[in-house]
């Protein structure tokens, strides 16, 4: 399992099945994992780990990178996880994200969009932050909500991993925007980070990486920081 | 060491885990179905909560004392740094769940049976055994010479919690005294206007990982920890 710089500089974080089974006793939320591998651009990654994952946690599994075809999304749910990832099939051919939330509910599928920042404009990137879309990228949310997406996950690609904190305005406009719960990740370096984006916008959860890979701490003392700020978190 | 200290800022991987995890090699080996720890962790943390009974065993090890990274893992970070045998890490490995399972172990704290008064029970292996306390790097001489006597290192490493988290062990045992009603606020402000020295030790530290300090600062000044700036 690696953790990321910018989408780039991949990281040994250990395996994905012993660092499933830490993140699953530290109570973790959920735990998304995602197939970054240039090379293998299919579910194939994905379905090695997965019974070894699957067999240790009882945390909610998010997982993705590689859908491209209904056909994936069932065997993947079929292997036990809550969730589908769906990112870069969204843009080819959103039918696929239609047929999974029509066939296994919304609550199945987690649209993601990698996005890059310049000034306030947000720019759309799939294919594992090398390919820059052309939609714009809030029609691009639109036609994800038409096609029954049940959650979105909006990662910050230049924001990835330097753990130098969220832009706490544009999630406050993504959440105005779309009314599906929105997850942002890419950038927490610290619990003021996550404490100042869950304050400062209705966003509905926060992705983190490195700050568990990468500091001593874990989800515990994240969630204790932010309950004692006066966050509403479980 | 160094591993640890770069990914974690916690120097001490090796000695959190190998605590925790050697006993419970040893009592397989032994067939020794029953363990007893002192304390709970809650005396300290906030990792269980209050009422809930502690067991010493796999969840709580992942969940803090192992930093968040398994042994196994740990094999391949320093994977080529230097020679070493895979069985070399045994010792910090957890066993596995299912041999613990057919040995019936039970891994319990004592405190959470008995009120844990550290201060008190000291007193009592004093008395009755003639126990000796010690000089700790950085804290005040003979005000608590019971509680980690057994690092060479607490200098160190309570110079990076000093760092990182804008207090040090002073003001945890300050803490501890004033809720225990053994002690007045303005006199912990005494001891702790002595926290976050450098210590000597430090030096010894550095030779012993082969890092500059410039290095070392640049890595403990990255995991401040919030509230802490």
């Amino acid at each position: 399992m690696v953790k990321s710089r910018c989408f780039k500089n991949y990281r040994d974080i250990g395996a994905p099945r012993t660092v499933a089974r830490v993140l699953n006793h530290g109570k973790a939320d959920e735990l998304i994992l995602l197939n970054v591998d240039h090379a293998n651009r299919t579910i194939a990654p994905l379905l090695e780990v997965l019974p070894a994952i699957s067999a240790e946690i009882f945390v909610p599994l998010t997982v993705g990178g590689g859908i491209r075809a209904y056909d994936d999304a069932k065997i993947l749910l079929a292997a036990g996880v809550e969730k589908v990832v769906i990112n870069s099939a969204a843009y080819d051919n959103i039918l696929v994200m239609r047929e999974v939330s029509k066939k296994h509910g919304a609550q199945a599928v987690c649209a993601s969009v990698d996005v890059l920042i310049d000034d306030w404009e947000v720019y759309c990137v799939s294919d594992c932050g090398r390919h820059e879309e052309l939609i714009p990228f809030r029609e691009h949310l639109d036609n994800i909500e038409q096609a029954g997406a049940g959650e979105l996950l909006i990662q910050f690609i230049e924001r990835d991993g330097l753990m130098q904190g969220l832009p706490v305005d544009l999630v406050q406009s993504l959440c105005d925007h779309t009314a599906l719960p929105l997850v942002v990740a890419g950038g927490v370096g610290s619990y003021k980070h996550l404490i100042d984006t869950f304050k400062g916008s209705a966003v509905s959860g926060i992705g983190v990486g490195s700050l568990f890979s990468f500091t001593d701490s874990n989800p515990i003392r994240a969630r204790a920081a932010c309950k004692n700020a006066g966050v509403n978190v479980r | 060491m160094s591993e640890a200290l770069i990914r974690k800022g916690d120097f001490c991987w090796h000695c959190h885990t190998g605590i925790f995890a050697y006993p419970m090699w040893v009592a397989l080996k032994e067939q020794v179905p029953l363990i007893i720890w002192g304390e709970e962790s809650k005396e300290y943390t906030a990792y269980f909560k209050e009422g809930e009974v502690e067991e010493v065993n796999e969840d709580r090890f992942n969940r803090f004392v192992n930093l968040g990274i398994t042994a196994d893992d740990m094999a391949n970070m320093i994977k080529g740094d230097f020679d070493f045998d895979y069985r070399d890490l045994k010792p910090f490995t957890y066993p596995p769940k299912e041999e613990l399972q057919k040995l019936g172990v039970r891994s319990i704290c004592l405190g959470s049976y008995i009120p844990w008064d550290v201060k008190a029970q000291v007193e009592i292996i004093q008395r009755e055994l003639g126990w000796q306390g010690d000089t700790v790097e950085g804290m005040p001489d003979g005000v608590w010479p019971y509680e980690k006597i057994e690092c060479s290192m607490q200098g160190v490493r309570d110079y990076i919690k000093f760092r990182k988290r804008g207090y040090s062990r002073i003001s945890q045992m300050c803490a501890l005294d004033i809720r225990n009603g053994r002690m007045l606020p303005q006199q912990a402000d005494l001891y702790r206007a002595n926290e976050g020295q450098r210590p000597a030790s430090l030096d010894r530290f550095l030779e012993m990982v082969g890092m500059a300090e410039a290095e070392f600062d640049q890595i403990i000044d990255s995991m401040k920890v919030y509230p802490w700036e």
